[in-house]
């Protein structure tokens, strides 16, 4: 058997299209974890002990599972717990928006934990109000010194985003394998898809380490 | 909505079969994963500009690429080729691949987390490279090295449960079975969520212990001392 450029070429559109859907998936994923990740950082530092724990009960158990079953548990488990039902490209979305949501959580914590404390109590010393301390002082500063680990979670979230044609979303995966079943030829169409992938995934980790070292400038 | 108790025991068996796949693929992936780790490591700091290359665009090519297509790859086309492999040595081989890149990455942060100096300064007093890497190097960098260890291992055992794709028979394969066949989606991924749960709470249990067995050097590798 050898190998068939053409059909590496002529798969690519239908291909490209699929990685736009993947693409679209994780950017809403990153946003809405981003409030995701907001709240549970608000709930770890209100000054309730069973607000805490529940945030970290959420914390460690999307860390804890894998996210395929997190997958198939907001596919297959949530519209029979709550009688909804969900397509596939929202359950999608919400589920890694919920997953990512955790695991920014903690990337919150670390930009928060940088800035000095002495601003906030110059703020306060200044009588300025909590909500203006907050929304003018610390998120604006902490959210420069995120991009670079936001861009490193998107990164996370193209790759993991491919976990989602298992709940049949037509994203590059999914896609690929369209193309398979009608060519019977998944040498050239999954090394298109790893191409596309790779492209995708190592630029956004270039623009993450641009970021960075641009960060450790700024100081 | 009920809770069936009893769909989870009528499949009990079932269950337990996949978390001992699942525990047998961790437990030959992860070594595995680390030994070539250290090979591709030792390639990423070598003295030759072409095998660094080498190495780093491995290192990149497993880094950006899911881990479900290089399956795909691996479990699809080679057939195409000749060549067979069945899906649980796939799995293990395609994961100790795919891990591999991940340790050499943190393997090389470890070892760059030791204060330049002061290799400098014991090749200055003539100790040999061999004991200037086990005497010095060595006891700093674990401290570096297992909390990040930790973690990858744990999305490691997390990945494994995409396996389950190419029909290797672990924990994730029997729950979309089971529910295939009961229709009782929820008892079935708690059940397998807590499983997963409880590994992972136990291998950062070991991997805390560890650490606390090295947390002199790792004091010390903290205070620059």
């Amino acid at each position: 058997m050898n190998f068939d450029f053409s059909l590496l070429i002529s798969s690519i559109p239908l291909l490209i299209k699929g990685a736009t859907i993947s693409l679209e998936v994780s950017l809403l994923a990153t946003l809405f974890g981003m409030g995701v990740g907001l709240i549970l950082i608000g709930m770890r530092t209100v000054p309730l002990r069973l607000i805490n724990y529940m945030a970290a009960l959420y914390i460690s158990m999307v860390r804890g599972t894998p996210l395929l079953i997190q997958i198939f548990f907001f596919y297959y488990a949530l519209p029979g717990l709550l009688g909804i039902d969900l397509s596939p490209f929202i359950a999608g979305v919400i589920t890694l928006s919920l997953n990512s949501g955790a695991f920014l959580s903690e990337v919150f914590r670390a930009g928060i934990s940088a800035i000095p404390r002495a601003q906030v109590e110059a703020a306060q010393a200044l009588g300025l109000k909590k909500r203006i301390i907050w929304g003018r002082i610390i998120l604006p500063q902490v959210f420069i010194k995120i991009l670079p680990p936001l861009t490193n979670e998107l990164t996370m979230l193209v790759k993991a985003s491919a976990l989602l044609s298992v709940i049949t979303v037509v994203e590059l995966v999914k896609a690929a394998q369209e193309v398979m079943l009608q060519t019977f030829r998944p040498a050239e169409v999954l090394l298109a898809a790893a191409v596309l992938y790779f492209i995708i995934c190592f630029l956004l980790s270039s623009l993450a380490r641009r970021l960075e070292r641009r960060a450790r400038l700024i100081g | 909505m009920t809770f069936d108790v009893q769909v989870i025991i009528n499949h009990l068996s079932w269950i337990f079969h996949g978390l001992n796949i699942t525990l047998l693929i961790n437990s030959l992936a992860l070594p595995i994963a680390f030994i070539l780790g250290l090979v591709v490591c030792t390639a990423l700091m070598s003295r030759f500009k072409l095998i660094r290359y080498i190495a780093r665009a491995y290192v990149e090519v497993m880094r950006n690429v899911p881990l479900l297509i290089q399956i795909f790859i691996v479990f699809y086309v080679l057939p195409f080729y000749g060549v067979r492999i069945g899906p649980l040595e796939t799995g293990i081989g395609c994961l100790a691949v795919y891990g591999a890149a991940y340790f050499a990455e943190i393997i090389r942060g470890a070892i760059l987390s030791v204060p330049r100096g002061q290799v400098e300064a014991a090749r200055a007093l003539g100790l040999r490279s061999g004991k200037i890497m086990y005497k010095i190097i060595l006891p700093q960098m674990l401290g570096y090295l297992i909390p990040n260890a930790t973690n990858i291992g744990i999305s490691f055992i997390k990945e494994s449960s995409v396996l389950s794709m190419i029909t290797v028979t672990e924990l994730t394969f029997y729950s979309n079975y089971i529910i295939g066949k009961t229709y009782t989606a929820v008892e079935i991924l708690c059940v397998i969520a807590v499983i997963y749960w409880i590994i992972l709470a136990v291998f950062s249990f070991g991997m805390k212990f560890l650490e606390k067995r090295f947390v002199l050097s790792a004091k010390l590798g903290r205070m620059g001392i």
